[in-house]
């Protein structure tokens, strides 16, 4: 596809604890393209917010095991220190899901967005003492204009009295005002892509519906790509073009929101829309379902879903799942994937191919 | 300290606790190498003076001022005397008064810290204004002042650093007397009539002990420290004591003649400090993990 | 503001409990505090008339409280009495002595600083690494030097064999290096452990990542976002080192000989002039307690969000 900005390639990142390895991530395949928003969903725990930090190479304490991160061309799993900070600088921006702390406690708001807009503005060419401040090496004019874009973009994402509020401290924001701030911060960059970790978990509806307007406006207004992680069924279905299903560290089934959500192909996808009305309430995670998530630790054979799945057979328990393109666009990766998405699942057995296996991504070739 | 713990700790055998010690002390590289010089200091200590030949106070004015040499190895001093049979006899004095001090300062510092957390009110209060105003000096500017007025002499240093030393204990043992009470409303302990003693009993002591014990093995060094500076200032052991703070005051006057008179003592000091440091050190970091994972599962 | 006036209330408190201290100091003294004195100034033991009149002379026959209340009263007014022993007050005493301590502090603080800022950072950006090992190391021995010894090792390696500095006294800069840097690199091993652990911290916090995430080169990062953040508790901490440095400054006093307020103290306890020593221990409590206090404010000034909370956490 030639508009597609972001391509996320049988991605594994790993993190050492004292129990063992936990594959965190455990071969995710997506992309998202220009101007286009992607949720991406999945029970607390299924590797989201580590997918997002793997993309942007802040995974760390974990580490990418192998897979492929390709942004515009450019395979971010090798890129050097340098063009990760140009990459950040201008074309990934992203906010974090904890809403606690993202932003410097010590520094004021405005200085804060102000500093995104520098760096975007004066590439590789940081100075140590400009940066902090020391007198003769701080760049007026440079952050003057700087602190009058911060102004303009707090404008333009509905803080109430940015001049004012520029002087503030974190602290001194309230939670969703913090977060609007942190949006500020993402898109002092202009970025080509917009990862948005729960941006409104924490908020009230009408700060939320608001927030999300934001972020929907700027995507026309920027063709800017949009990977949108929520718990929120109901958020995504209103706001995504297409989303991403994940468990397990794997992606479960991606496709365009009205297939996805209307249609559901795999049976997780299922369980999850059976058990989240579109109306979930703000800040309930998707729990009701069945049995637990699996330990990530070790990670798994086989289907990752298989130990809560009532299609479950032993073929599901070992070796690899095929993942199956339904629809253009639409791709599920389960052995009993039925033809008919609204009947019972059964073996497929209605004409549809089994196990013409189109390995996610593999259109491409 | 940590046979009452173990005991007052039913629900973990004694063996596992004893055994988190050993693991304590021997976690890291740095940790033994700690707890091995501290072991060697006290066999020196214990042993030292009975192996060598020589008398620390016999004077030998022909032999003064020598270079080490083989027969003696750190030299001898301005009368004569070997430098080493001295530093010998220096360390059984240094370790003990510096765990006699150290004694002191725990009983005093835990029994304050107990009656000002568990008796509460005035009294507490009047305790913790005590220990300000304690704290609110410097610990070796005090002491040699208490020294200096009771007069010159090893046992007013140990007095005097015992005095000053106990308040970080008391600090330290009413914080945890604190936060133990706290709990114990968390807690349905008192709910199931258990008394009050016995919550404190089960709960404070276990509580208390790894951290009093860092900080006791800390303020061993700082003890051998004082003592040393105090008498090297004049006030604590007087020559011919073989102390070690002394033995480096008498040196000064040798600097460039016998540069072996000040450096000996001060290697040795600084061994001893730094033997209990990296002990505490590393018992603190081996031992607060699970002392705070042990407060979370009351 | 709130916070302020029960801050300085209780320092007010504080001050009173060290004066008393100071002052009951004395009653520590093995028999008559008068003719101790006495016989440390004149070498033998006094007559019965000599000690009366000593007595009289420094009104030392009036009951305890009264003599407090008389020396505090007259200690408000910046008057510390008579030194026994010299013709001096002991208000000019200290006045004299004074600037050499605060130059030898104010040195031995700046150079422990930039020891430490660098060398604390460095272990935490790579924890685990060479440089942390060996800082660590380093740190860890700095601490266990007595400075005494320091001293001397640096008057015979920087003076005595390199001549390079002067060996004792006071005077120029070249006076202050050694002894700054005898008591500096002992203070400096403490705030580089204090720096470590700290930055460690804080550079796992999530507005590290956040930096990060704005494409900021990792050295603003770690000397803008985290230092910044760091500098708060070593603030306090580096303040509290003042007990170090006064600890200290009496201890390399004596070593370089240095005329200050330490070796003052220690020549006035053997001396055993009373109104001195008093005078001293009460100016080293004053100034530690009135630093807790600056470094109380600064902290509230470094962190934005204790400010209008009222209470530290
Ligand atoms: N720093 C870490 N160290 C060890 N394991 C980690 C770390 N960060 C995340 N994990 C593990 O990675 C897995 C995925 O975590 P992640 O934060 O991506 O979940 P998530 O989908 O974002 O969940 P949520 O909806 O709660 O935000 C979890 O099992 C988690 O325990
Ligand atoms: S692969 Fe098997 S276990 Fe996994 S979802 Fe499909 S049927 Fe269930
Ligand atoms: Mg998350």
């Amino acid at each position: 596809m030639m508009n597609e900005l972001l391509r996320v390639e049988d991605l594994h990142t790993h993190f050492d604890s004292d129990q063992g390895t936990v594959h965190a991530v455990d071969g995710a395949s997506f992309g998202v393209n220009r101007g286009e928003i992607v949720g991406l969903v999945g029970e607390s725990g299924c590797g989201k917010s580590v997918t997002a930090r793997s993309i942007i190479r802040l995974e760390d304490p974990g580490r990418i095991v192998s897979g492929r991160i390709s942004f515009d061309g450019r395979d971010l799993t090798r890129a050097d220190e340098a063009t990760l900070r140009r990459v950040r600088g201008e074309d990934i921006s992203i906010v974090f899901q904890d809403p606690h702390e993202t932003l410097n406690p010590v520094f004021p708001i405005g200085d804060q967005i102000a500093e995104s807009v520098r760096i975007h503005d004066g590439g590789s060419s940081q100075g140590l003492l400009d940066f902090l401040g020391v007198p003769p090496f701080r760049n007026r004019t440079a952050w003057n204009r700087a602190e009058d874009r911060a102004v303009e973009l707090m404008e333009q994402v509905a803080i109430p009295d940015p001049n004012g509020s520029a002087a503030e401290y974190p602290h001194e924001f309230s939670g969703g005002m913090r977060q609007r701030a942190m949006l500020a911060v993402a898109l002092a960059s202009d970025p080509n892509l917009l990862i948005a970790d729960e941006p409104t978990t924490a908020l009230d509806t009408t700060t939320q519906a608001g927030i999300l307007r934001q972020i929907w406006t700027l995507r026309d207004q920027r063709d800017m790509g949009v990977l949108l992680i929520s718990h929120d069924i109901g958020v995504v279905a209103q706001t995504c073009d297409r989303v991403v299903v994940m468990y397990g560290g794997q992606v479960m089934e991606s496709g365009p929101v009205d297939e996805v959500l209307t249609a559901p192909k795999h049976p997780y996808t299922r369980a999850l829309l059976e058990c989240s009305p579109r109306n979930l309430g703000r800040d309930e995670r998707v729990s009701t379902l069945e049995g637990s998530p699996p330990d990530a630790v070790g990670g798994h054979d086989g289907c990752p879903f298989a130990d809560r799945c009532r299609l479950a057979t032993s073929d599901c328990r070992s070796g690899d799942i095929p993942v199956v393109e339904s629809d253009p666009g639409h791709r599920v990766a389960c052995i009993e994937t039925p033809a008919d998405s609204r009947g019972t699942p059964t073996v497929a057995a209605s004409g549809q191919p089994r196990n013409v296996v189109a390995p996610d991504g593999g259109d491409e070739k | 300290m940590s046979e009452d713990a173990a005991n007052s700790a039913p629900h973990r055998p004694v063996g596992a606790r004893w055994r988190r010690w050993y693991e304590a002390l021997t976690t890291t590289r740095l940790t033994k190498l700690g707890a091995g010089l501290v072991c060697a200091l006290f066999a020196l200590a214990v042993f030292g003076p009975a192996v060598s030949p020589y008398d620390p106070a016999a004077q030998a004015l022909a032999h003064r001022l020598e270079a080490p040499s083989l027969a003696h190895p750190l030299g001898t001093d301005q009368l004569g005397r070997d430098v080493l049979t001295r530093l010998l006899h220096g360390a059984r004095l240094s370790l003990g008064i510096a765990i006699a001090v150290t004694a002191v300062r725990l009983s005093l510092g835990t029994a304050v810290g107990l009656v000002a957390g568990y008796v509460g009110g005035w009294v507490d209060e009047a305790l913790m204004r005590l220990v300000d105003t304690l704290l609110a000096f410097p610990g070796i500017v005090l002491a040699l002042v208490i020294a200096g007025i009771l007069g010159p002499s090893l046992t007013n240093v140990m007095v005097a650093l015992a005095v000053v030393g106990w308040a970080s204990y008391a600090r330290l043992v009413r914080s945890s007397v604190l936060s133990v009470r706290e709990r114990e409303f968390v807690t349905a302990s008192r709910l199931l009539g258990r008394s009050r003693a016995h919550v404190l009993g089960r709960h404070l002591i276990p509580n208390v002990v790894a951290p009093v014990v860092v900080l006791a093995t800390l303020d061993v060094g700082g003890v051998i420290l004082g003592t040393a500076g105090l008498s090297f200032l004049g006030l604590g052991a007087q020559p011919p004591t073989p102390e070690w703070g002394t033995m480096l005051a008498s040196g000064r006057n040798y600097l460039r003649t016998a540069w072996w008179l000040v450096n000996a003592p001060g290697v040795l000091i600084m061994l001893t400090v730094f033997g209990f440091n990296l002990l505490g050190d590393g018992l603190r970091d081996a031992l607060s993990p699970t002392q705070s994972a042990h407060i979370e599962q009351l | 503001m709130r916070y302020l006036l029960k801050r300085l209330v209780t320092t007010v408190l504080v001050l009173g409990g060290v004066s008393i201290l100071t002052f009951s100091m004395t009653a520590l003294t093995p028999g008559d505090p008068a003719v101790a004195a006495l016989v440390e100034q004149t070498g033998h033991q006094p007559s019965e008339e000599t000690v009366v009149a000593f007595r009289e002379q420094h009104g030392l026959n009036e009951p305890f409280p009264v003599r407090y209340a008389d020396w505090a009263i007259d200690t408000l007014g910046g008057d510390l009495g008579q030194s026994y022993s010299s013709e001096q007050t002991v208000a000019s005493m200290i006045g004299q002595r004074l600037p050499n301590t605060v130059e030898l502090a104010a040195a031995s603080m700046v150079i422990a600083i930039a020891i430490a800022v660098p060398a604390g950072v460095a272990s935490a950006v790579n924890p685990g690494g060479r440089v942390d090992y060996a800082a660590q190391f380093g740190a860890l021995v700095g601490v266990s030097m007595p400075n005494f010894w320091l001293g001397y090792l640096l008057i015979i390696v920087a003076a005595l064999w390199l001549d390079l500095f002067p060996v004792a006294g006071s005077g120029g800069l070249d006076h202050l290096v050694l002894p700054a840097v005898t008591l500096g690199s002992g203070m400096s091993a403490v705030i580089a452990r204090l720096v470590r652990t700290t930055m460690l911290d804080v550079l796992d916090a999530p507005y590290i990542r956040t930096a990060r995430s704005k494409g900021l080169r990792e050295r603003i990062v770690v000397y803008k976002h985290a230092l910044r953040n760091a500098l708060v508790p070593v603030v306090t901490i580096a303040g509290l080192q003042l007990s170090y440095v006064l600890n200290g400054a009496v201890v390399v006093e004596a070593v370089f000989q240095r005329p200050g307020l330490g070796t003052l103290l220690v020549d006035a306890i053997f001396a055993r002039d009373y109104p001195v020593i008093q005078g001293v221990t009460l100016l080293v409590g004053v100034i530690f307690v009135l630093t807790n206090l600056a470094v109380d404010l600064t902290y509230r000034y470094l962190d934005p969000r204790i400010d209008r909370r009222g209470e530290p956490a």
